[in-house]
């Protein structure tokens, strides 16, 4: 069978879950290291105390007997006190990292329990014998919001992870990316993104955006933008009219205007399955058209981007055929108008859809030499900086900006593994290397202040 | 009179002419220090070759020819006078400066021999004799810089030397000039000579500038509906031709560029030609031409392999392209005078796709060309 790149890219990630669940053992030390270190801390601070306390004693006599002994004395005791007030002020910061790690989440993220809890009061006052049969289903699904809520929390604060970062701090990065969609009519994002085992669509009702298991990397960030789009979708009401455009391909084209090649990698690469394509109408078909119609129309001839979309199709074609699907369906799907219907839909709304005759240039056609040079370092081993957002853009908030950064980086970090060329591709064993260094700048941005948000908005959804 | 006597009359002439240019040019520096001193070697040098040829009791024809070159001489030097006074007055608003520090770079880098001065004239002109640079006044300011170059490149063409060995014996070749003597009979020229001398130039100022050179002709100096026809006095080939050169030079650079950021601005200034050239009712691509046509494969040849034309070849447009961002957000290497006049040429461009308002979109190529010239200021003075 010829080798394709969403084969190859697929492989890749089974193999280093399974690598990982292999390292079962050491990521569970890992995960104690830092915090039996941290709990020691008080025992090791009372010994160091009784130590102060025995020389204070000594002090005491020394302080009549010999001055010069007692002065260099006390000067050795002023150093010991020194020394442990540092080592408690390091005490501190880490348990300032760890409260945040462990308490965070959903402190700052009001979207979830008040929507929990403005849920659950309603049903609970509404819920009677008589109408008990009518209203289970819907406890029923909020009773799988709370629990997958809960699993994801305990697994983000679990400190679990590789040893390059914990599967806590990626999503605080997931955390971040949906604000470069801004202020939805007055709403903005404040919920949480949880690692779940699989990806559900639904989980848009409680603003608790899911990330399944083998895509807990930096590599499958950006496929949340299709749960996000699924949001600003409907709380702009774009699949309106008599015949509206499917939803999910308004929000696949939503998102690869928001994110751009970072999206249609993510997607193609890691999540849409080749062999479903059987027909022109199946869904993985149209998705992948969908992404790849929009990566295209958005692009000059010419210009990386639309060479990388061209390379894409080429690729996913090839899977679509080893996979055993039907490439004429492929071929069907992306002559579909129903994928430009979709399009279209989605770009009379987006601010930062390209041409259209929009007043303002796009920022992503600005800011791609900023990708390119970023993923040349990163393919070259070099550290990296998350760049600036785009200061051009007096709408944008401090979140949206920082999210616009984030998303940058993950063009950057694709680009460096998948470029508009084969040549480019980043060889396999650099591509954990690549990752790491990206998270690391991303997580270096995040520990920046934190951003001013505007207003909070509405905090339920319906 | 006798032909002797008339020889030897404008002998006297120039003889007479050349020592008052001499005594006049040092009081150039009056107007513009640098300037005068530049020239002032360079004029002293020419003029003492012309008197000892005359020295020399040449024959007639080598007497007319030495009469000739001395004539050329003061007129090169009447027309730097001029230039010189509009420079000191500053009537160019400081471009020639400019260009001729850019120049001076260029020569740096390559190893190339430096221009004598870049002067305001009424046209671009390269003057082979003095290596004087006239620069056409009134100026498009930082838009035209480029046109600089072109004319940098006349000069690159006569004095651009290989050192090589034939039968055994060390030989210096001119390889822009091997190459059109190699092409054709002495029947072709002077055409081909005109003509492939402008072709080498467009490829150099392209090669070195990027897209700023093509961008800079096809809007401001190339007329579509006379695309196809050569210059009124015939020294020009046409600016189709023209083009065709320079968007060849491109594709090479495009084809060298690992971010793939030139090919689409490439495919987008060609698609723009093609679309004024069928506007204007003419044909896309210049006729055949069994002379001219060999010539621009052996420049672009020359232009990629030789070392001292690579040392100033344009390369990592993205510095370019990150440049006309609103901020830039990492370090990244020394720009150069063409990366800014590249990114001002994309902020331009990124100004006027969204901008209908003609007065707003003058302000914008007012601000973005003020930037960029500070820009190219910091970068010759970091240089």
């Amino acid at each position: 069978m010829p080798e394709d790149l969403v084969l190859t890219t697929r492989l890749a990630v089974t193999k280093t879950n399974l690598t990982l669940i292999n390292a079962l053992t050491t990521t569970i030390r890992r995960r104690e290291d830092g915090i039996d270190d941290f709990l020691g801390a008080p025992a090791q601070h009372l010994q160091s105390l009784a130590k102060l306390n025995e020389k204070v004693f000594k002090l005491k006599n020394q302080a009549f007997e010999d001055e010069e002994v007692f002065l260099k004395d006390l000067k050795l005791l002023e150093e010991d006190v020194d020394n442990l007030a540092m080592e408690l002020r390091k005490r501190n910061r880490q348990a300032d990292a760890l409260r945040t790690l462990l308490f965070e989440p959903l402190n700052e993220r009001n979207d979830v329990t008040d929507f929990l809890l403005t849920a659950a009061k309603g049903l609970e006052s509404q819920l009677t014998p008589e109408n008990y049969w009518k209203k289970q289903t819907e406890c029923e699904k909020l009773f799988r919001e709370y629990v997958d809520l809960l699993r994801g929390i305990a697994l983000r604060s679990a400190r679990f992870g590789d040893k390059h970062a914990t599967i806590g701090q990626l999503f605080s990065i997931a955390d971040a990316l949906p604000d470069v969609w801004g202020r939805v009519n007055g709403w903005g994002w404040h919920s949480l993104v949880v690692p779940s085992r699989i990806e559900e669509h639904g989980s848009t009702d409680s603003l608790v955006l899911r990330v399944g298991f083998p895509e807990w990397t930096v590599w499958a960030l950006p496929v949340l933008q299709h749960e996000m789009a699924h949001v600003y979708r409907a709380r702009k009401d774009l699949n309106r009219g008599d015949k509206p455009p499917d939803a999910s391909l308004v929000a696949d084209a939503l998102a690869t205007l928001v994110t751009r090649p970072a999206y249609a990698c993510a997607t193609l690469l890691l999540r849409l399955n080749p062999s479903a394509v059987l027909d022109p109408d199946s869904e993985a078909g149209l998705r992948a058209a969908t992404i790849l119609g929009t990566l295209s129309e958005c692009s000059e001839e010419g210009d990386p981007v639309h060479v990388l979309a061209a390379r894409l199709r080429r690729e996913w074609l090839a899977a679509v055929e080893n996979a055993g699907g039907e490439p004429d369906a492929q071929t069907a799907a992306f002559a579909s108008s129903k994928w430009s219907d979709a399009l279209r839909t989605a770009r009379e709304d987006v601010e930062l859809a390209e041409r259209g005759g929009l007043p303002k240039a796009p920022v992503w056609h600005e800011k791609w030499p900023t990708v390119s040079l970023l993923a040349s370092v990163l393919s070259e081993g070099g550290d990296v900086k998350v760049p600036p957002a785009y200061a051009g853009e007096s709408e944008m908030g401090d979140a949206q900006k920082r999210s616009m950064s984030l998303l940058l980086m993950l063009n950057a970090v694709w680009l460096a593994r998948v470029g508009p060329k084969p040549e480019r591709d980043a060889a396999p064993g650099d591509i954990a290397g690549i990752a790491e260094r990206a998270v690391r700048a991303m997580l270096d941005h995040l520990e920046g202040p934190p951003p001013r948000r505007r207003g909070s908005g509405p905090t339920n959804v319906r | 009179m006798q032909n002797e006597d008339l020889l030897a009359l404008r002998r006297r002439c120039v003889l007479d002419g050349l020592d008052r240019a001499q005594t006049v040019i040092p009081k150039v520096a009056e107007l513009d220090g640098a300037l005068g001193e530049r020239l002032e070697v360079r004029f002293r040098q020419l003029a003492t070759e012309v008197r000892a040829g005359f020295d020399r009791m040449p024959d007639p024809v080598t007497t007319a020819a030495l009469i000739r070159q001395g004539e050329d001489l003061i007129g090169e030097t009447i027309a730097f006078l001029g230039g010189a006074a509009a420079r000191g007055y500053d009537l160019d608003d400081g471009v020639t400066s400019l260009a001729l520090r850019w120049l001076d770079r260029l020569s740096a880098d390559s190893g190339i021999p430096k221009v004598g001065v870049v002067i305001p004239a009424p046209t671009d002109y390269t003057g082979m004799l003095t290596q004087i640079i006239s620069f056409k006044l009134p100026t498009d300011g930082l838009w035209a810089l480029p046109v600089a170059v072109h004319e940098y490149g006349h000069f690159v063409a006569s004095g651009l030397q290989n050192r090589g060995q034939a039968a055994g014996i060390p030989v210096t070749v001119l390889p822009v000039e091997g190459i059109l003597s190699q092409m054709a009979a002495d029947a072709d020229l002077p055409r081909l000579y005109w003509h492939g001398h402008e072709i080498f130039a467009d490829a150099l100022a392209t090669a070195v500038t990027g897209i700023a050179y093509t961008e800079y002709c096809l809007r401001y100096r190339f007329d579509p509906a006379t695309a196809h026809e050569a210059s009124r006095d015939g020294t020009h080939p046409s600016f189709a031709r023209r083009t065709r050169i320079q968007l060849a030079v491109l594709d090479d650079l495009a084809a060298e560029d690992q971010h793939g950021l030139l090919a689409g601005e490439v495919a987008r200034m060609r698609e723009t030609w093609r679309r004024r050239l069928a506007a204007a009712g003419q044909p896309s691509e210049p006729s055949a031409d069994a002379l001219l046509d060999p010539i621009e494969a052996e420049f672009l040849r020359l232009l990629r392999e030789h070392p001292k034309l690579r040392s100033i070849r344009y390369r990592d447009h993205v510095i370019a392209r990150q440049l006309s961002e609103p901020d830039r957000p990492l370090p990244s290497a020394q720009p150069t005078v063409a990366h800014v006049l590249n990114a001002a040429w994309s902020a331009r461009r990124l100004a006027e796709d969204g901008e209908a308002d003609d007065r707003q979109r003058e302000r914008d190529r007012e601000r973005i060309a003020t930037q960029a010239r500070a820009q190219v200021e910091q970068v010759l003075n970091d240089a």
